[in-house]
Protein backbone atom coordinates (compact mmCIF):
# COMPACT_ATOMS: atom_id res chain seq x y z
CA UNK A 1 0.00 0.00 0.00
CA UNK A 2 2.83 2.37 0.94
CA UNK A 3 4.56 1.63 -2.37
CA UNK A 4 1.44 2.65 -4.27
CA UNK A 5 1.15 5.76 -2.15
CA UNK A 6 4.80 6.73 -2.74
CA UNK A 7 4.54 6.12 -6.47
CA UNK A 8 1.54 8.47 -6.58
CA UNK A 9 2.84 11.05 -4.11
CA UNK A 10 1.72 13.95 -6.30
CA UNK A 11 -1.84 12.65 -6.44
CA UNK A 12 -1.78 11.96 -2.71
CA UNK A 13 -0.67 15.52 -1.91
CA UNK A 14 -3.31 16.99 -4.21
CA UNK A 15 -6.01 14.91 -2.55
CA UNK A 16 -4.69 15.89 0.86
CA UNK A 17 -5.12 19.53 -0.20
CA UNK A 18 -8.71 18.88 -1.26
CA UNK A 19 -9.38 17.18 2.06
CA UNK A 20 -7.82 20.07 3.98
CA UNK A 21 -9.88 22.70 2.18
CA UNK A 22 -13.16 20.86 2.62
CA UNK A 23 -12.59 19.66 6.17
CA UNK A 24 -11.17 22.75 7.88
CA UNK A 25 -13.52 25.23 6.23
CA UNK A 26 -16.37 22.80 6.91
CA UNK A 27 -15.45 22.50 10.60
CA UNK A 28 -15.40 26.29 10.92
CA UNK A 29 -18.80 26.63 9.31
CA UNK A 30 -20.31 23.79 11.31
CA UNK A 31 -19.23 25.33 14.63
CA UNK A 32 -20.29 28.84 13.62
CA UNK A 33 -23.67 27.82 12.20
CA UNK A 34 -24.22 25.75 15.33
CA UNK A 35 -23.52 28.73 17.59
CA UNK A 36 -25.67 31.12 15.56
CA UNK A 37 -28.44 28.49 15.43
CA UNK A 38 -28.30 28.08 19.20
CA UNK A 39 -28.62 31.84 19.70
CA UNK A 40 -31.46 31.94 17.17
CA UNK A 41 -33.27 29.14 19.02
CA UNK A 42 -33.02 31.21 22.22
CA UNK A 43 -34.68 34.16 20.49
CA UNK A 44 -37.36 31.98 18.86
CA UNK A 45 -38.30 30.41 22.20
CA UNK A 46 -39.40 33.85 23.34
CA UNK A 47 -40.53 35.32 20.01
CA UNK A 48 -41.18 32.89 17.10
CA UNK A 49 -42.12 35.80 14.79
CA UNK A 50 -38.41 36.63 14.37
CA UNK A 51 -37.65 33.38 12.54
CA UNK A 52 -37.06 34.97 9.13
CA UNK A 53 -34.70 37.58 10.53
CA UNK A 54 -32.54 35.29 12.63
CA UNK A 55 -32.34 32.60 9.95
CA UNK A 56 -30.27 34.89 7.70
CA UNK A 57 -27.74 35.32 10.50
CA UNK A 58 -27.50 31.59 10.99
CA UNK A 59 -26.79 31.04 7.31
CA UNK A 60 -24.06 33.68 7.01
CA UNK A 61 -21.16 31.55 8.32
CA UNK A 62 -22.24 28.56 6.23
CA UNK A 63 -20.53 29.94 3.11
CA UNK A 64 -16.97 29.05 4.18
CA UNK A 65 -17.89 25.37 4.12
CA UNK A 66 -19.21 25.81 0.57
CA UNK A 67 -16.01 27.63 -0.49
CA UNK A 68 -13.93 24.76 0.92
CA UNK A 69 -16.10 22.27 -0.93
CA UNK A 70 -15.65 24.24 -4.17
CA UNK A 71 -11.85 24.23 -3.91
CA UNK A 72 -11.81 20.55 -2.96
CA UNK A 73 -14.06 19.81 -5.93
CA UNK A 74 -11.84 21.75 -8.36
CA UNK A 75 -8.70 19.98 -7.14
CA UNK A 76 -10.13 16.47 -7.49
CA UNK A 77 -11.50 17.40 -10.90
CA UNK A 78 -8.07 18.71 -12.04
CA UNK A 79 -6.28 15.52 -10.98
CA UNK A 80 -8.86 13.31 -12.69
CA UNK A 81 -10.25 11.57 -9.63
CA UNK A 82 -13.74 12.76 -10.47
CA UNK A 83 -13.70 11.13 -13.89
CA UNK A 84 -12.21 7.92 -12.51
CA UNK A 85 -9.01 8.22 -14.56
CA UNK A 86 -6.29 9.67 -12.38
CA UNK A 87 -3.90 11.95 -14.23
CA UNK A 88 -0.14 11.86 -13.82
CA UNK A 89 0.52 14.37 -11.07
CA UNK A 90 4.13 15.18 -10.26
CA UNK A 91 5.17 15.64 -6.63
CA UNK A 92 5.78 19.33 -7.32
CA UNK A 93 2.28 19.78 -8.74
CA UNK A 94 0.77 17.79 -5.89
CA UNK A 95 2.57 20.04 -3.43
CA UNK A 96 1.30 23.10 -5.30
CA UNK A 97 -2.30 21.83 -5.09
CA UNK A 98 -1.80 21.26 -1.40
CA UNK A 99 -0.47 24.82 -0.93
CA UNK A 100 -3.32 26.21 -3.04
CA UNK A 101 -5.83 24.66 -0.64
CA UNK A 102 -4.33 26.29 2.45
CA UNK A 103 -5.79 29.82 2.09
CA UNK A 104 -9.40 28.63 2.05
CA UNK A 105 -8.69 25.87 4.58
CA UNK A 106 -7.35 28.21 7.27
CA UNK A 107 -8.93 31.45 6.06
CA UNK A 108 -12.26 29.65 5.90
CA UNK A 109 -11.87 28.07 9.34
CA UNK A 110 -10.92 31.23 11.20
CA UNK A 111 -13.28 33.57 9.34
CA UNK A 112 -16.20 31.19 9.92
CA UNK A 113 -15.51 31.04 13.66
CA UNK A 114 -15.37 34.81 13.98
CA UNK A 115 -18.30 35.35 11.65
CA UNK A 116 -20.24 32.99 13.90
CA UNK A 117 -19.45 35.15 16.94
CA UNK A 118 -20.45 38.25 15.03
CA UNK A 119 -23.67 36.55 13.88
CA UNK A 120 -24.55 35.70 17.52
CA UNK A 121 -24.06 39.37 18.42
CA UNK A 122 -26.16 40.36 15.37
CA UNK A 123 -28.96 38.05 16.52
CA UNK A 124 -28.85 39.80 19.91
CA UNK A 125 -29.17 43.15 18.13
CA UNK A 126 -32.18 41.99 16.10
CA UNK A 127 -33.61 40.53 19.28
CA UNK A 128 -33.63 43.96 20.90
CA UNK A 129 -33.99 46.16 17.80
CA UNK A 130 -35.78 44.24 15.03
CA UNK A 131 -35.88 47.41 12.89
CA UNK A 132 -32.05 47.41 12.70
CA UNK A 133 -31.77 44.07 10.90
CA UNK A 134 -30.03 45.64 7.86
CA UNK A 135 -27.23 47.21 9.86
CA UNK A 136 -26.89 44.18 12.11
CA UNK A 137 -26.54 41.99 9.02
CA UNK A 138 -23.83 44.15 7.49
CA UNK A 139 -21.41 43.63 10.40
CA UNK A 140 -20.99 39.84 10.21
CA UNK A 141 -21.10 40.15 6.41
CA UNK A 142 -17.86 42.16 6.60
CA UNK A 143 -16.05 39.09 7.95
CA UNK A 144 -17.07 37.30 4.77
CA UNK A 145 -14.64 39.54 2.84
CA UNK A 146 -11.68 37.57 4.19
CA UNK A 147 -13.21 34.23 3.33
CA UNK A 148 -13.79 35.53 -0.22
CA UNK A 149 -10.18 36.75 -0.48
CA UNK A 150 -8.93 33.33 0.66
CA UNK A 151 -11.26 31.63 -1.84
CA UNK A 152 -10.00 33.88 -4.63
CA UNK A 153 -6.34 33.02 -4.07
CA UNK A 154 -7.06 29.31 -3.70
CA UNK A 155 -9.18 29.35 -6.85
CA UNK A 156 -6.68 31.28 -8.99
CA UNK A 157 -3.91 28.96 -7.86
CA UNK A 158 -5.92 25.77 -8.56
CA UNK A 159 -6.88 27.08 -12.04
CA UNK A 160 -3.26 27.97 -12.83
CA UNK A 161 -1.48 24.82 -11.67
CA UNK A 162 -2.46 22.52 -14.63
CA UNK A 163 -0.80 24.96 -17.08
CA UNK A 164 2.53 24.90 -15.27
CA UNK A 165 5.23 22.85 -16.97
CA UNK A 166 6.57 21.12 -13.86
CA UNK B 1 -12.59 25.38 25.98
CA UNK B 2 -14.78 27.43 28.34
CA UNK B 3 -18.44 26.49 28.29
CA UNK B 4 -20.65 28.97 26.52
CA UNK B 5 -24.25 29.79 27.32
CA UNK B 6 -25.37 31.04 23.90
CA UNK B 7 -28.94 29.67 24.05
CA UNK B 8 -29.50 30.77 27.64
CA UNK B 9 -28.04 34.24 27.06
CA UNK B 10 -30.06 34.67 23.89
CA UNK B 11 -33.27 33.85 25.76
CA UNK B 12 -32.32 36.12 28.62
CA UNK B 13 -31.59 39.00 26.24
CA UNK B 14 -35.08 38.42 24.78
CA UNK B 15 -36.53 38.42 28.30
CA UNK B 16 -34.77 41.71 29.06
CA UNK B 17 -37.28 43.35 26.70
CA UNK B 18 -39.95 42.62 29.29
CA UNK B 19 -38.12 44.18 32.23
CA UNK B 20 -39.75 47.33 33.48
CA UNK B 21 -38.20 50.59 32.34
CA UNK B 22 -37.98 53.89 34.17
CA UNK B 23 -41.02 55.15 32.26
CA UNK B 24 -42.97 52.06 33.38
CA UNK B 25 -42.16 52.91 36.99
CA UNK B 26 -43.18 56.51 36.33
CA UNK B 27 -46.52 55.24 34.98
CA UNK B 28 -46.98 53.17 38.13
CA UNK B 29 -46.28 56.21 40.29
CA UNK B 30 -48.77 58.26 38.31
CA UNK B 31 -51.54 55.72 38.99
CA UNK B 32 -54.35 57.05 41.14
CA UNK B 33 -54.58 53.98 43.34
CA UNK B 34 -53.27 50.51 44.10
CA UNK B 35 -55.76 48.77 41.79
CA UNK B 36 -54.59 50.79 38.76
CA UNK B 37 -51.01 49.79 39.56
CA UNK B 38 -52.02 46.12 39.68
CA UNK B 39 -53.77 46.46 36.29
CA UNK B 40 -50.60 47.87 34.70
CA UNK B 41 -48.47 45.16 36.30
CA UNK B 42 -50.81 42.44 35.05
CA UNK B 43 -50.57 43.92 31.54
CA UNK B 44 -46.78 43.71 31.87
CA UNK B 45 -47.02 40.01 32.69
CA UNK B 46 -46.82 40.15 36.48
CA UNK B 47 -48.57 37.44 38.47
CA UNK B 48 -50.45 34.44 37.12
CA UNK B 49 -53.73 34.71 35.19
CA UNK B 50 -56.75 34.75 37.53
CA UNK B 51 -54.47 34.82 40.55
CA UNK B 52 -54.91 36.85 43.69
CA UNK B 53 -54.18 40.58 43.25
CA UNK B 54 -52.44 41.09 46.58
CA UNK B 55 -49.02 42.69 46.18
CA UNK B 56 -47.34 39.82 48.05
CA UNK B 57 -48.84 37.24 45.72
CA UNK B 58 -48.02 39.18 42.55
CA UNK B 59 -44.44 39.94 43.57
CA UNK B 60 -43.68 36.49 44.92
CA UNK B 61 -45.07 34.90 41.74
CA UNK B 62 -42.77 37.14 39.70
CA UNK B 63 -39.77 36.06 41.80
CA UNK B 64 -40.83 32.42 41.40
CA UNK B 65 -41.10 32.80 37.62
CA UNK B 66 -37.63 34.34 37.45
CA UNK B 67 -36.12 31.58 39.58
CA UNK B 68 -37.84 28.90 37.49
CA UNK B 69 -36.55 30.46 34.25
CA UNK B 70 -32.96 30.71 35.48
CA UNK B 71 -33.07 27.17 36.91
CA UNK B 72 -34.36 25.89 33.57
CA UNK B 73 -31.62 27.67 31.64
CA UNK B 74 -28.79 26.63 33.95
CA UNK B 75 -29.96 23.03 34.37
CA UNK B 76 -27.33 21.11 36.37
CA UNK B 77 -25.41 24.29 37.05
CA UNK B 78 -28.13 26.13 38.92
CA UNK B 79 -25.99 26.00 42.08
CA UNK B 80 -24.07 28.93 40.55
CA UNK B 81 -26.88 31.20 41.72
CA UNK B 82 -27.16 29.70 45.22
CA UNK B 83 -25.43 32.80 46.52
CA UNK B 84 -28.67 34.75 46.01
CA UNK B 85 -30.59 32.30 48.19
CA UNK B 86 -28.33 32.51 51.26
CA UNK B 87 -30.05 35.62 52.64
CA UNK B 88 -33.33 33.68 52.72
CA UNK B 89 -31.61 30.70 54.40
CA UNK B 90 -30.22 32.84 57.20
CA UNK B 91 -33.51 34.71 57.53
CA UNK B 92 -35.20 31.32 58.05
CA UNK B 93 -32.54 30.41 60.63
CA UNK B 94 -33.42 33.57 62.57
CA UNK B 95 -37.10 32.64 62.52
CA UNK B 96 -36.39 29.05 63.44
CA UNK B 97 -34.18 29.94 66.41
CA UNK B 98 -36.58 32.55 67.78
CA UNK B 99 -39.66 30.40 67.26
CA UNK B 100 -37.95 27.42 68.92
CA UNK B 101 -37.02 29.51 71.97
CA UNK B 102 -40.29 31.42 72.28
CA UNK B 103 -42.42 28.46 71.13
CA UNK B 104 -44.30 30.61 68.61
CA UNK B 105 -45.35 29.63 65.11
CA UNK B 106 -43.13 31.36 62.50
CA UNK B 107 -44.41 29.60 59.40
CA UNK B 108 -46.12 32.75 58.10
CA UNK B 109 -42.81 34.58 57.82
CA UNK B 110 -40.59 31.97 56.18
CA UNK B 111 -38.96 32.67 52.83
CA UNK B 112 -39.07 29.95 50.19
CA UNK B 113 -36.33 31.36 47.95
CA UNK B 114 -33.47 29.83 49.96
CA UNK B 115 -31.15 26.97 49.04
CA UNK B 116 -32.26 24.84 52.00
CA UNK B 117 -35.85 23.84 52.66
CA UNK B 118 -37.37 26.19 55.23
CA UNK B 119 -39.23 23.26 56.81
CA UNK B 120 -35.95 21.41 57.29
CA UNK B 121 -34.42 24.44 59.02
CA UNK B 122 -37.45 24.86 61.29
CA UNK B 123 -37.55 21.16 62.15
CA UNK B 124 -33.84 20.69 62.81
CA UNK B 125 -33.63 23.80 65.00
CA UNK B 126 -36.80 22.89 66.91
CA UNK B 127 -35.49 19.36 67.56
CA UNK B 128 -31.88 20.56 67.98
CA UNK B 129 -30.75 18.14 65.30
CA UNK B 130 -28.30 20.49 63.67
CA UNK B 131 -26.55 17.66 61.79
CA UNK B 132 -29.51 17.57 59.42
CA UNK B 133 -28.50 20.99 58.12
CA UNK B 134 -25.78 21.82 55.61
CA UNK B 135 -22.42 22.63 57.19
CA UNK B 136 -22.69 26.39 56.61
CA UNK B 137 -25.83 26.59 58.78
CA UNK B 138 -24.92 24.15 61.57
CA UNK B 139 -22.57 26.26 63.70
CA UNK B 140 -24.55 29.45 63.34
CA UNK B 141 -27.76 27.72 64.38
CA UNK B 142 -26.16 26.17 67.43
CA UNK B 143 -24.31 29.34 68.47
CA UNK B 144 -27.27 31.70 67.98
CA UNK B 145 -29.64 29.38 69.83
CA UNK B 146 -27.23 29.02 72.74
CA UNK B 147 -26.79 32.80 72.90
CA UNK B 148 -30.54 33.44 72.85
CA UNK B 149 -31.18 30.84 75.55
CA UNK B 150 -28.41 32.16 77.78
CA UNK B 151 -28.96 35.91 77.35
CA UNK B 152 -32.56 36.22 76.07
CA UNK B 153 -31.26 39.07 73.90
CA UNK B 154 -32.64 38.83 70.37
CA UNK B 155 -30.23 41.47 69.12
CA UNK B 156 -27.19 39.36 69.96
CA UNK B 157 -28.78 36.40 68.21
CA UNK B 158 -29.45 38.55 65.12
CA UNK B 159 -25.87 39.83 65.09
CA UNK B 160 -24.46 36.29 65.06
CA UNK B 161 -26.74 35.21 62.21
CA UNK B 162 -26.32 38.39 60.13
CA UNK B 163 -22.54 38.27 60.46
CA UNK B 164 -22.44 34.59 59.44
CA UNK B 165 -24.72 35.38 56.49
CA UNK B 166 -22.54 38.21 55.18
CA UNK B 167 -19.36 36.19 55.59
CA UNK B 168 -20.87 33.18 53.84
CA UNK B 169 -22.12 35.26 50.90
CA UNK B 170 -18.76 37.03 50.59
CA UNK B 171 -16.74 33.81 50.77
CA UNK B 172 -19.02 32.14 48.20
CA UNK B 173 -18.53 35.10 45.86
CA UNK B 174 -14.75 34.70 46.08
CA UNK B 175 -15.03 31.19 44.64
CA UNK B 176 -17.09 32.36 41.67
CA UNK B 177 -15.56 32.97 38.25
CA UNK B 178 -18.21 35.55 37.47
CA UNK B 179 -17.44 39.24 37.96
CA UNK B 180 -21.08 40.13 38.67
CA UNK B 181 -21.25 37.57 41.50
CA UNK B 182 -17.91 38.77 42.92
CA UNK B 183 -19.19 42.35 42.91
CA UNK B 184 -22.48 41.27 44.50
CA UNK B 185 -20.53 39.59 47.32
CA UNK B 186 -18.31 42.61 47.85
CA UNK B 187 -21.15 45.15 47.79
CA UNK B 188 -23.27 43.00 50.14
CA UNK B 189 -20.44 42.83 52.68
CA UNK B 190 -19.52 46.49 52.29
CA UNK B 191 -23.10 47.70 52.61
CA UNK B 192 -23.82 45.56 55.69
CA UNK B 193 -20.57 46.45 57.50
CA UNK B 194 -20.83 50.17 56.83
CA UNK B 195 -24.48 50.30 57.97
CA UNK B 196 -23.56 48.37 61.13
CA UNK B 197 -20.64 50.73 61.80
CA UNK B 198 -22.80 53.84 61.34
CA UNK B 199 -25.53 52.51 63.64
CA UNK B 200 -22.92 51.58 66.24
CA UNK B 201 -21.46 55.10 65.96
CA UNK B 202 -24.92 56.62 66.42
CA UNK B 203 -25.71 54.54 69.50
CA UNK B 204 -22.20 54.70 71.01
CA UNK B 205 -21.59 50.95 71.08
CA UNK B 206 -18.47 49.41 72.65
CA UNK B 207 -15.43 48.05 70.80
CA UNK B 208 -16.41 44.50 71.74
CA UNK B 209 -19.94 44.93 70.41
CA UNK B 210 -18.73 46.43 67.11
CA UNK B 211 -16.09 43.73 66.77
CA UNK B 212 -18.80 41.07 67.10
CA UNK B 213 -21.18 42.84 64.73
CA UNK B 214 -18.84 43.73 61.85
CA UNK B 215 -17.97 40.84 59.55
CA UNK B 216 -14.45 39.48 59.08
CA UNK B 217 -14.58 39.95 55.31
CA UNK B 218 -12.19 42.94 55.46
CA UNK B 219 -13.72 44.55 52.37
CA UNK B 220 -12.84 47.62 54.40
CA UNK B 221 -10.09 47.04 56.96
CA UNK B 222 -11.94 45.86 60.09
CA UNK B 223 -9.65 47.62 62.59
CA UNK B 224 -10.05 50.94 60.79
CA UNK B 225 -13.82 50.46 60.54
CA UNK B 226 -14.10 49.73 64.28
CA UNK B 227 -12.03 52.86 65.08
CA UNK B 228 -14.27 54.94 62.81
CA UNK B 229 -17.43 53.46 64.36
CA UNK B 230 -16.12 54.31 67.83
CA UNK B 231 -15.64 57.89 66.70
CA UNK B 232 -18.55 59.15 64.53
CA UNK B 233 -20.59 58.70 61.38
CA UNK B 234 -18.36 61.25 59.63
CA UNK B 235 -15.31 59.09 60.41
CA UNK B 236 -17.02 56.15 58.68
CA UNK B 237 -17.71 58.42 55.66
CA UNK B 238 -14.07 59.55 55.65
CA UNK B 239 -12.96 55.90 55.71
CA UNK B 240 -15.13 55.21 52.66
CA UNK B 241 -13.52 58.21 50.93
CA UNK B 242 -10.10 56.84 51.77
CA UNK B 243 -11.02 53.47 50.23
CA UNK B 244 -12.10 55.04 46.89
CA UNK B 245 -15.82 54.83 47.63
CA UNK B 246 -16.37 58.60 47.46
CA UNK B 247 -19.79 58.31 45.83
CA UNK B 248 -20.98 55.94 48.57
CA UNK B 249 -19.50 58.22 51.24
CA UNK B 250 -21.41 61.19 49.82
CA UNK B 251 -24.65 59.16 49.86
CA UNK B 252 -23.97 58.03 53.44
CA UNK B 253 -23.58 61.65 54.53
CA UNK B 254 -27.18 62.18 53.34
CA UNK B 255 -28.75 59.09 54.95
CA UNK B 256 -28.44 55.34 55.34
CA UNK B 257 -31.23 54.77 52.80
CA UNK B 258 -29.36 56.97 50.28
CA UNK B 259 -26.27 54.84 50.95
CA UNK B 260 -28.22 51.61 50.37
CA UNK B 261 -29.57 53.05 47.13
CA UNK B 262 -26.08 54.08 46.02
CA UNK B 263 -24.72 50.56 46.73
CA UNK B 264 -27.51 49.00 44.65
CA UNK B 265 -26.95 51.53 41.85
CA UNK B 266 -23.21 50.78 41.80
CA UNK B 267 -24.02 47.11 41.37
CA UNK B 268 -26.61 47.79 38.65
CA UNK B 269 -24.19 50.06 36.74
CA UNK B 270 -21.57 47.32 36.69
CA UNK B 271 -24.14 44.77 35.58
CA UNK B 272 -25.01 46.85 32.52
CA UNK B 273 -21.71 45.70 30.95
CA UNK B 274 -23.21 42.19 30.78
CA UNK B 275 -25.73 43.37 28.17
CA UNK B 276 -23.01 43.12 25.51
CA UNK B 277 -21.92 39.64 26.51
CA UNK B 278 -23.43 36.84 24.41
CA UNK B 279 -21.49 33.79 25.56
CA UNK B 280 -20.88 33.67 29.33
CA UNK B 281 -23.14 33.18 32.34
CA UNK B 282 -22.83 36.91 33.19
CA UNK B 283 -26.08 38.09 31.54
CA UNK B 284 -28.05 35.42 33.45
CA UNK B 285 -26.64 36.63 36.76
CA UNK B 286 -27.27 40.24 35.73
CA UNK B 287 -30.88 39.45 34.79
CA UNK B 288 -31.48 37.70 38.10
CA UNK B 289 -30.18 40.68 40.08
CA UNK B 290 -31.97 43.16 37.78
CA UNK B 291 -35.27 41.37 38.29
CA UNK B 292 -34.71 41.44 42.06
CA UNK B 293 -34.11 45.22 41.93
CA UNK B 294 -37.22 45.63 39.77
CA UNK B 295 -39.37 43.65 42.22
CA UNK B 296 -38.03 45.73 45.12
CA UNK B 297 -38.93 48.92 43.24
CA UNK B 298 -42.44 47.69 42.44
CA UNK B 299 -42.92 46.61 46.07
CA UNK B 300 -41.92 50.09 47.18
CA UNK B 301 -44.43 51.75 44.84
CA UNK B 302 -47.25 49.38 45.79
CA UNK B 303 -46.59 49.90 49.51
CA UNK B 304 -46.60 53.66 48.99
CA UNK B 305 -49.90 53.47 47.08
CA UNK B 306 -51.47 51.30 49.77
CA UNK B 307 -50.31 53.66 52.52
CA UNK B 308 -50.92 56.90 50.62
CA UNK B 309 -47.28 58.03 50.71
CA UNK B 310 -45.98 60.94 48.66
CA UNK B 311 -44.29 60.27 45.28
CA UNK B 312 -41.20 62.20 46.37
CA UNK B 313 -40.56 59.65 49.12
CA UNK B 314 -40.75 56.87 46.53
CA UNK B 315 -38.42 58.68 44.10
CA UNK B 316 -35.80 59.12 46.82
CA UNK B 317 -35.66 55.39 47.35
CA UNK B 318 -36.14 54.03 43.82
CA UNK B 319 -33.05 52.25 42.48
CA UNK B 320 -31.65 52.63 38.95
CA UNK B 321 -32.95 49.94 36.65
CA UNK B 322 -30.93 47.56 34.47
CA UNK B 323 -32.70 48.54 31.24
Amino acid sequence: MFNTLFSNSGLFLALLGAAFATTLAGIGSAIAVGRAGTAAAGVLTEDPSKFGKVLIFELLPATQGIYGLLIGFLIIQNVGILSGVAAEVSIAKGMLYFCASLPIAFGGLVSALYQGKCAVAGIATVNKRPDQVGKALLLPAMVETYAILALLISMLAVFGIPNLAI
Amino acid sequence: MAKDYIYAVSRIHAKEQNLLTKSDLDSLMLCKDYESCIRILKDKGYGYPDSDTSSDMILSSEAEKTKALIDELLGDEKAVLDIFGYKADFHNVKLAVKSAVTDEDASDYIMNSGTVSADLILKSVREKEFDLLPEFLRDVCEKSMKTLLETSRGQLCDIIIDKACIEHIYNASLFSDNDAIKLYGRMTALSADVKTAVRCAMFGKSTEFINNAVSDTNVIDKKELISAALDSKESVCALLDKNDYSELAEALRQSISAFEKSCDNTLTDSLKLQKNDHFSIGPLVAYYIAKDVEIKSVRLILSAKLNGLDDEIIKERLRDLYV
